[in-house]
């Protein structure tokens, strides 16, 4: 088994025009939107929501391997060292998504950051926003997003840094692997929290009169199908460049059923949502989904419902589709555009409310930059350790897995 | 009684499934056909071993859940447009959003009956059908591996039964069975 990955200078190279050429779309975008009506506010969005999805990815990197850790999931540990590697993009992402809060929060985050709102009988008094000053102000607001960011990184580096140790422990290892178990159920108990809590301030935050208990859950079904299929792209690319041959059909079966399974939660936690406020029928509430069925939105809307549900659930239905790596590499790569969509569906009509506007200059480019600094930092965290983590108690389970 | 409608088949019995697993690679690769193994728990790998064909049984799955999910949604486009109309909370009668539920549940309840019926016709395991043990320890703690004899010519039955005795057979018999179905056909 050939245990050392390294980086062959093209995908670097790809990597790093990726981000060029993202990066110089943006900057053009940049100045040319910034000074149009609701420019800044279109801006901060992409950027949000761009940046979010791809912390997420990384963020699921960490809790699949945690939840495996701590539930005995002996399948996938040949594979763990690319949910290490998916979750080293942790840091980057949150720094940024922290940048982009403190920059363009009150673009942002309009509907609440705004002190006249609360001014009582004064012109814009908003009874709803008044009501829940006490947790959306902007102080508060930042601090829970750096306890939020500090918190998943410190889990990400003490979670890899056992697992390094785990390597060099030899027969000494069973303390070790009982630690990662420790750390992994700490991380798993404050990700259960600071997931919703972080979609909550986040995302749902922009529009402030609305509130739907499940949000947290939809935003991390979102993540975790966005996640698994990070997962199996780049597991595709390793196994294309000649490494990680431990990794066969039968894991990917596995994974295969895990996307298929959480598509299906996305699609129930979306229409359980739905289905409630529809029938229901309270202006506060409904207002949300009215938003987003006018305005060019509706398309989009359902065209990533379309994306995330229906095509996953007839193509990767069979034992087959789920077996053959190209059919699943090809679902991957729709389901992280469908739930790029799913995002910007999120966002976007809050925030900007100005109809549904896709520009190579913003929304593109960032995915563009996004995708080229993702791949950068998950090739190089991926050379840095063995590919496989053959001193795990759990290593043989992998290796002769068979569904 | 009718002896001619008899067949009688060549048992072997393991006690354990690592070398049951062994034993069937090993006869396939020898070229001999077994027409079933029977154990008290599924063994894992033993259908690739075996060469059983994949079941069709979720295709079946997925076409009662297509039936169920016709049957629930156009029955209620049916019920609340044609037969009997009742304006609820000032929604149009055909309001697919609230059929949905009711639509899954049964989709579910569709494909899990119609496949547990299906597979138990299959099976020959319906209601008043009985079916002759082979061993009562098949279903504790014993592994058969079962060959049709009248597929084979007397000399490959020896062949056999050395084979079953080299990979670690604790019992070798001949069972005449009136009624057995071949789930390997």
């Amino acid at each position: 088994m050939n245990q050392n990955f390294k980086i062959p200078s093209r995908l670097n190279l790809i990597c790093l025009i990726l981000m060029a050429v993202g990066a110089v779309l943006f900057a053009i975008g940049w100045f040319t939107t910034i000074g149009e009506d609701h420019g800044a506010s279109r801006l901060w969005a992409a950027l949000l929501y761009n940046n979010f999805l791809f912390l997420g990815i990384a963020l699921i990197g960490l809790f699949f391997a945690a939840v495996h850790e701590i539930g005995y999931g002996g399948w996938l540990i040949s594979l763990k060292r690319v949910l290490e590697a998916v979750a080293s993009y942790i840091p980057i992402g949150g720094i940024l998504m922290l940048v982009i809060l403190v920059l363009g929060g009150h673009d942002l985050y309009h509907h609440w950051d705004n002190d006249a709102l609360y001014v009582v009988d004064g012109p814009e008094y908003d009874a709803l926003v008044a009501q829940k000053r006490s947790y959306l102000n902007m102080p508060f607001f930042l601090i829970r997003a750096v306890i939020y960011v500090v918190l998943w990184v410190v889990f990400y580096l003490w979670f890899r840094r056992n697992s390094l140790k785990l390597d060099a422990a030899g027969d000494n290892r069973v303390p070790v692997y009982k630690r990662s178990k420790m750390i992994s159920a700490l991380f798993l108990f404050f990700f259960a929290i600071t997931s919703s809590t972080a979609a909550w301030d986040w995302f749902m935050s922009i529009d402030p009169h609305w509130y739907s208990t499940l949000y947290g859950w939809y935003t991390f079904a979102s993540i975790f199908v966005s996640g698994l299929c990070a997962v199996v792209i780049i597991i595709y690319m390793l196994k294309r460049m000649g490494y990680l041959e431990a990794v066969n059909e039968e894991h990917m079966h596995d994974l295969g059923k895990f996307i298929f399974g959480f598509s299906v939660f996305w699609t129930y936690l979306w229409f359980s949502q739905f289905l409630l406020i529809w029938y229901a029928n309270i202006s506060e509430e409904t207002l949300y989904f009215k938003t987003r069925f006018e305005g060019g939105y509706k398309f989009v809307f359902f065209l990533a419902m379309f994306i995330n549900f229906v095509v996953p659930f007839f193509v990767l239905l069979t034992r087959g589709a789920k077996r053959a790596l190209g059919t699943l590499v090809f679902m991957s790569v729709l389901l992280i555009l469908g739930h790029w969509l799913d995002f910007y569906v999120m966002t976007h009509p809050g925030v900007v409310g100005t109809g549904a506007e896709f520009s190579l200059f913003i929304e593109f480019a960032l995915l563009i930059f996004y995708v080229g600094l993702f791949g950068f930092v998950v090739f190089r965290s991926l050379s840095k350790a063995p590919l496989y983590q053959l001193n795990h108690p759990f290593m043989k389970e992998s290796l002769i897995h068979h569904t | 009684m009718d002896t001619v409608n008899n067949k009688t088949f060549l048992v072997g019995l393991y006690d354990d499934e690592e070398t049951l697993l062994h034993a069937v690679k090993r006869i396939k690769t020898a070229g001999i056909n077994i027409s079933d193994a029977l154990t008290p728990f599924p063994v894992h790998g033993l259908d690739e071993a075996m060469g059983v064909p994949e079941t069709r049984l979720h295709t079946a799955g997925f076409v009662f859940g297509m039936t169920g999910f016709l049957f629930a949604i156009l029955s209620m486009i049916a019920i609340t447009t044609i037969d009997w109309k009742i304006n609820y909370g000032g929604k149009p009668n055909l309001s697919l959003p609230s059929y949905i539920p009711i639509t899954f549940e049964l989709t579910v309840l569709f494909a899990s009956v119609g496949m547990v019926i299906t597979y138990f016709i299959r099976n020959g395991l319906s209601v008043f059908n009985s079916t002759e043990v082979i061993d009562e320890r098949i279903t504790d703690d014993r592994f058969a591996l079962i060959f049709d004899a009248e597929e084979y010519k007397e000399s490959t039955l020896e062949d056999i039964d050395h084979l079953l005795q080299d990979t670690g057979a604790v019992e070798i018999k001949v069972k005449e069975m009136k009624k057995y179905k071949n789930l390997n056909k």
